[in-house]
């Protein structure tokens, strides 16, 4: 009888001690003190400026590569990086950029004009894909002055041009050195971070560059590292990488929704932060093209009055976020808070009695995952439209399937999509590509005030003095009010968290992880 | 036998073309335009020009067939519409990663599948017999993804026995090797066990218990040799679908980064290459494992190739 009661007790120590020895195990392979982890859902679609095509891969671009300009860590305000000053010449036609001196890269290149010129050619390259491509198509021709002075040179005046001036600069000595294919696989740049090593679909590893940058432009608060390397990892799945966060796995992680933050309110290890002032803007899209009833303006007023935004928020957001009436985010030039609009029903069914839709018609809604929780968005929605009369059938898509039918405005796209903007801090770009008449992507090619809103959204374009600009702006705002195509929902908080051994901050007005160098470690 | 052979290798080789063909299609049939995809919604159309030229996507789909098949020929299966790498490279950069986890679950799922479903067939109705018939059950009941979910929070959350999820160390293998194996865990215990079941009473058993040979041997010599050739076509067959199916869904939750994670997001980027690439090599995988099923079941039952 003995022998059984010993064989239990020895499984019982094996068992207590396997409690006991594993956690301590893992936390020590979870917690390198000299490597910070940061873990993002998308892969890094590449780490070579030149051939950007994705928000996702800027985070990590930008940590290698400096641009002339970046946003103030703190403020988000835009100050010179690599450039000392900009003087904008000729009423905008011209920008002259001059450069600090002694900026290098980390092959110890110095970073010059002729690397400037250099970056810009590539990326407007149509060979190389660039995201930014169709925007550089605004710059004529850049100009060497002298090696740290430059001129760009704009076929007519841009007021955004600041948009133009983060893009990271590369070396076009190590490019001609290298070769493209060695350029893609071991970037170099003039960043505080420089690039060890790449795994696809699993990590990028930057190390501190010790001296980088080696300069401290005016207005810039400057590095002070606590940690050695950053590793940024790929988990595409939300519960892992909050479990992994818990765990203490990975030390920050961003875009939580807020039904996550119960969870991780627990855990004494985790630190949550929330910024308001990050880019954010979910709303309806209407699509007259694929029936034209969705030009009735009465219609659209009526959609407009009968959603409860705040409601939104409250229950499916649990207060995370901020109803949005205007075609702008929070941190976007032309954003006026004191534009709102009335949750009222009843409003919405004399609206609704105006105009030509007929009773238990069905307006098809469409969405996609882009959005949070867009299922529950998409079904409050329905109710919100059924309570005064409006009859809405839902109809879920594929992310790629509704890019594309929106790209060819295809009719299967329904009456209505919601749609996720992620967000800048200028709305030019979003108005030439959504609001202009000829553009490819605009939904309502056929306004009535077409002529005036096209000639608005020109003139804020070449508009180079800020307050007539943001006067252009709010007219352009005013129409689209007044046409009720579509309305705006709400935008949402970035809530952000970190193991208890780290403390970062997000900058103000930028969407995608910015100023990573800027973690601090605490133990 | 050599004509037998000839004659599966042509079936084989049909097989892939006929797969590569079919692929090829419908990826390009389906409403998705990997140009609209990829892009930022910040980007222009002048951009979304410039990449359809890039990719090829501006040429009428019969010529984009014939260029694709002049390709494959000369080895070059097309470059990356998202990592801009050669998709064979970027498949071939990520395929270790899933073999070594693939090797790690086939062999846990056939050596306790086997063990259990063997023991379960010589003790019927003892507490080993009923464990067995309970984790077949769960196995097949239980979908990997929810298994996934359920193994981090409590191996990895609650307990913080293991890392949950990348790769470095043997403790990152055991998650994902459990939440892959359960299923197959199930298919072969439960396979072998009926399969034991009827050799074990069949006559040829009885003979050699008769005859006094240990029982050892009766089971592994006279009875599991008979009962093998159905659980070696599901065991080869099985291998070919932890690399396909299980692999997607694992490698998604542990964050495991191989061929399964790598082809379910290019499939919604719409990287046709990366996609098209691993559903040949996939192919080619599964055609070649169930050729080499043919010939061992050839060679194991001559009625076979005489047929």
């Amino acid at each position: 009888m003995a022998r059984p009661r010993m064989h239990k007790a020895r499984i019982l120590v094996v068992f207590a001690i396997a409690v006991m020895v594993l956690p301590a195990i893992t936390d020590a392979l979870a917690a390198d003190d000299a490597t910070i982890k940061v873990g993002m859902r998308y892969d890094i679609s590449t780490l070579n400026m030149l051939e950007m095509k994705l928000g996702s891969d800027i985070p990590a671009i930008l940590l290698m590569n400096q641009g002339l300009i970046v946003p103030h860590p703190e403020t988000g305000e835009r100050i010179g990086l690599l450039a000392k000053t900009f003087q904008v010449l000729e009423n905008g036609k011209k920008i002259k950029v001059e450069m600090y001196q002694g900026a290098r890269f980390h092959t110890g290149d110095p970073v010059t004009a002729h690397d400037v010129k250099f970056t810009y050619a590539e990326c407007a390259n149509p060979k190389n894909s660039n995201m930014m491509a169709g925007a550089l198509d605004e710059i004529e021709e850049i100009e060497i002055v002298d090696d740290y002075t430059l001129i760009f040179h704009f076929w007519e005046a841009y007021a955004p041009w600041e948009e133009l001036m983060w893009i990271g600069i590369c070396s076009k000595k190590y490019y001609e050195k290298v070769g493209p294919d060695k350029f893609r696989s071991h970037p170099v740049g003039s960043g505080s971070l420089r690039f060890v090593e790449r795994r696809i679909g699993e990590y990028v590893l930057l190390e501190v560059a010790d001296g980088y940058p080696l300069y401290s432009p005016k207005g810039y608060p400057g590095e002070s590292y606590s940690f050695k390397y950053l590793k940024i990892m790929t988990i595409p799945d939300d519960m892992t990488r909050l479990a992994m966060l818990e765990t203490g796995e990975l030390d920050l992680v961003g875009e939580i929704l807020p039904h996550q933050l119960k969870r991780l309110n627990g855990n004494k290890h985790v630190k949550i932060k929330k910024s308001d002032q990050v880019p954010s803007l979910i709303g309806i899209a209407c699509l007259p093209n694929t029936d034209p009833l969705m030009m009735d303006r009465n219609l659209g007023l009526a959609i407009r009055h009968a959603i409860n935004r705040q409601e939104i928020v409250d229950k499916i957001f649990l207060g995370e976020g901020y109803p949005l009436y205007l075609y702008a985010t929070k941190a976007e030039l032309g954003h006026d808070p004191s534009i709102a609009y009335a949750y009222d029903p009843q409003r919405a069914r004399e609206f609704l009695a105006k105009s030509s839709y007929k009773k238990g018609m069905p307006l098809t809604f469409t969405y996609t995952s882009m959005v949070p929780n867009a299922p529950l968005v998409a079904a409050l929605i329905q109710k919100y439209l059924q309570q005064v009369g409006i009859t809405v059938k839902l109809q879920q898509l594929e992310e790629g399937t509704a890019a594309t039918y929106t790209r060819n405005r295809d009719k299967r796209l329904g009456h209505m999509r919601l749609y996720q903007w992620p967000g800048s801090r200028d709305p030019n770009l979003r108005l030439w590509l959504s609001v202009l008449s000829t553009s490819d992507y605009a939904t309502a090619t056929n306004r009535p005030r077409k002529a005036e809103m096209d000639a608005l959204i020109l003139a804020q374009t070449r508009e180079m003095d800020k307050a007539k600009r943001a006067e252009l702006i709010r007219q352009i705002h005013e129409i689209m009010e007044y046409d009720a195509i579509g309305t705006r929902l709400f935008g949402l908080n970035m809530i952000y968290g970190m193991s208890d051994r780290v403390d970062y901050t997000w900058t103000p007005k930028e969407p995608y992880y910015p100023h990573l160098q800027r973690i601090q470690l605490l133990k | 036998m050599q004509g037998y052979i000839a004659k599966r290798i042509l079936i084989a080789i049909f097989t892939i073309f006929a797969v590569m063909t079919v692929v090829f299609f419908v990826f390009r049939l389906g409403p998705a335009d990997p140009v609209a995809v990829m892009l930022s919604p910040n980007a222009t159309p002048q951009d979304a020009e410039n990449l359809t030229k890039k990719f090829g996507l501006d040429k009428p789909l019969i010529i984009q067939y014939g260029n694709f098949l002049k390709n494959v020929s000369k080895g070059d299966f097309g470059t990356s519409f998202r990592f801009n790498e050669p998709a064979l490279k970027v498949l071939f950069e990520r395929f270790p990663a899933t073999l070594k986890l693939g090797l790690a679950a086939f062999f846990v799922s056939v050596s306790m599948g086997l063990c259990l479903g063997i023991l379960s067939a010589v003790k019927p109705d003892s507490i080993i017999d009923r464990l067995g018939r309970l984790l077949a059950l769960a196995g097949m009941s239980l979908p990997s993804f929810w298994v996934g979910v359920m193994l981090i929070l409590f191996f990895g959350v609650t307990l913080r026995w293991l890392p949950i999820a990348g790769r470095g160390t043997a403790m990152h293998y055991v998650m994902p090797t459990l939440c892959m194996s359960l299923y197959p865990i199930a298919l072969i215990t439960r396979l072998s066990r009926s399969s034991m079941l009827d050799a074990l009473k069949s006559d040829y058993v009885t003979m050699a218990r008769i005859k006094g040979v240990p029982e050892f041997y009766v089971i592994m010599l006279h009875a599991f040799k008979n009962a093998a050739i159905p659980v070696i076509t599901v065991i080869f067959g099985l291998f070919g679908a932890l690399m396909v199916g299980s692999a997607v869904v694992v490698e998604y939750i542990f964050s495991w980064p191989g061929i399964g994670r790598l082809v379910m997001e290019s499939y919604f980027a719409r990287d046709y290459p990366v996609v098209q690439i691993f559903v040949i090599f996939v192919t080619f995988v599964v055609v070649s494992l169930n050729l080499i099923v043919d010939i061992v079941y050839a060679y194991i039952d001559p009625r076979i190739r005489y047929q």
